[in-house]
């Protein structure tokens, strides 16, 4: 496969909503993620040999659950809820999404490591829309 | 049921207020901050005349026995569920044995000092004269008319609560419904029966100066200090009817605001009356903090009541939409 079909896969999941793709091989995986929201310097594409038998780093990228203005910190403190690089639990708040006086949280989809925020804060999202890169360590 | 692990003095079990026993002698009590509880309530898609359980000394420490749906609002005490931090304003499932934690209430956007933590379906405690308020002065209501202690065990009405949508939360009114004057939080304030007896002077200082908050304060009435409030001339009145918002001024013009667990009656002069709609501000004003008093118009009283009630729907609403619940009312 080229990088030009890749870029190919990336424009399409752009235009179906689609936030990551994985493939999995007998020897590679490979992961397409967030290509709307990258920029050149930042490819789209990550391609790992799937070779390690030890536990290795991943990446997801947690999606908003819900329309709302999203938040980095909750509306009574001064410090994000998890900043990047800090170690979460699975169902941890990483960040809010406020409908009027209601705060949904978007939330640890495992215990792991927070990555980038991908939207500032109190920025209006959609349902679906990529916030924050989490990595986790994976048992292969 | 949840398991009193450790508790400083006066949490109590309070309901919105045992409304309507004046009558009988018997003072209102209910939750300081009403809007806390009403939200905690509503998090947890509890009927309104729901008790839970008020905490003003920190830390406060509960272990679940058993499944079970809970709720956080009030000041912010940096809660967690065994080590899980949890948001303010915040509605979570507990399994059995998880430890909830509350610290000291922590200085940030809003600075309160009353925590509330709610049940699924409410803590179960009888009713008495119509309400789930403790009633300290009568030793009735809440758990046996009496604070909480370490080792008190109190169950939940609802069954099967850990079905229900639970991690989300609500914004705290503090914030939805400013109100400051200069950097102080205010309170409004309606003048009362012998208002028109004090001095200029008095009036100035009611309404320009910065009240601090006593450490003799607390559910029974709010001990302020600043200018003294001086009458023209001597004022004698006899025991009458009070209610939690009236500013009584004693002789000594240090003001005292009645709060929920106020004596029914009362000989003092009333310089005003805080409108019940801004009760819960002055209820979370910390010991040592200042406090300013607006003057306000009954019309202004009724339209700030009604903007509280239309907080509360529109929370209740999304809460409910959220967890997919569904009310018949």
């Amino acid at each position: 496969m080229s990088f030009d079909q890749f870029r190919d896969l990336t424009a399409w999941m752009d235009e179906a909503g689609i936030d990551e793709l994985e493939l999995v091989g007998p020897s590679f995986r490979l992961r397409l993620g967030g290509s709307g929201l990258q920029t050149p310097d930042d490819p789209a594409v990550a391609l790992d040999r799937n070779a390690a038998p030890e536990a290795k780093p991943s990446h997801q990228i947690v999606a908003a659950p819900t329309v709302g203005l999203f938040l980095h910190r909750h509306p009574l403190h001064t410090t994000m809820l998890a900043p990047e690089g800090t170690r979460v639990q699975a169902g941890q708040a990483l960040g809010l999404l406020r409908i009027g006086p209601l705060l949904v949280p978007v939330i640890a989809p495992r215990d792991g490591i927070v990555g980038a925020m991908l939207v500032a804060h109190e920025t209006v999202v959609g349902f679906g829309t990529s916030l924050v890169e989490f990595h986790h360590f994976e048992r292969s | 049921m949840i398991e009193i692990v450790t508790t400083g003095a006066l949490a109590t079990v309070q309901d919105r207020g045992r409304d309507g026993a004046l009558k009988w002698g018997v003072g209102s009590s209910g939750a300081l901050d009403d809007l806390a509880l009403a939200a905690g309530n509503i998090l947890l898609g509890n009927d309104d005349d729901a008790a839970g359980i008020e905490i003003q000394i920190f830390p406060f420490q509960a272990r679940f026995t058993e499944d079970c749906a809970f709720a956080i609002t009030g000041a912010d005490c940096g809660a967690s569920l065994d080590d899980l931090p949890l948001p303010p304003w915040w509605v979570q499932t507990a399994t059995a044995g998880q430890i909830l934690n509350l610290g000291i209430p922590r200085r940030g956007a809003w600075r309160a000092g009353r925590a509330y933590l709610c049940l699924a379906g409410g803590v179960d405690v009888p009713t008495v004269l119509g309400s789930r308020s403790t009633q300290l002065r009568g030793a009735f209501g809440g758990l046996d008319g009496r604070q909480l202690r370490s080792g008190d065990r109190l169950r939940a009405r609802a069954v099967n609560s850990a079905a229900t949508r639970t991690g989300f939360g609500l914004s705290p009114p503090a914030l939805d419904l400013p109100l400051t004057v200069g950097d102080l939080p205010a309170v409004r304030v309606l003048p009362a029966a012998e208002y028109a007896q004090y001095t200029e002077a008095a009036h100035h200082a009611l309404w320009n100066d910065a009240w601090r908050v006593t450490p003799h304060s607390n559910r029974y009435g709010y001990r302020l200090e600043g200018t003294p409030l001086l009458a023209a001339a001597p004022i004698e009145t006899r025991s009458h009817g009070i209610v939690p918002g009236v500013i009584q001024v004693p002789p000594n013009g240090q003001p005292i605001v009645q709060m929920r667990d106020a004596q029914p009656s009362g000989g003092y002069p009333k310089i005003g009356v805080v409108i019940e709609a801004d009760l819960w501000r002055l209820g979370q004003a910390p010991i040592g903090s200042h406090i300013r008093f607006m003057q306000t118009s009954w019309d202004e009283a009724l339209a700030a009541g009604e903007q509280n009630a239309r907080w509360l729907t529109e929370a209740r609403r999304l809460a409910d939409l959220h967890s997919g619940r569904t009310r018949s009312c």
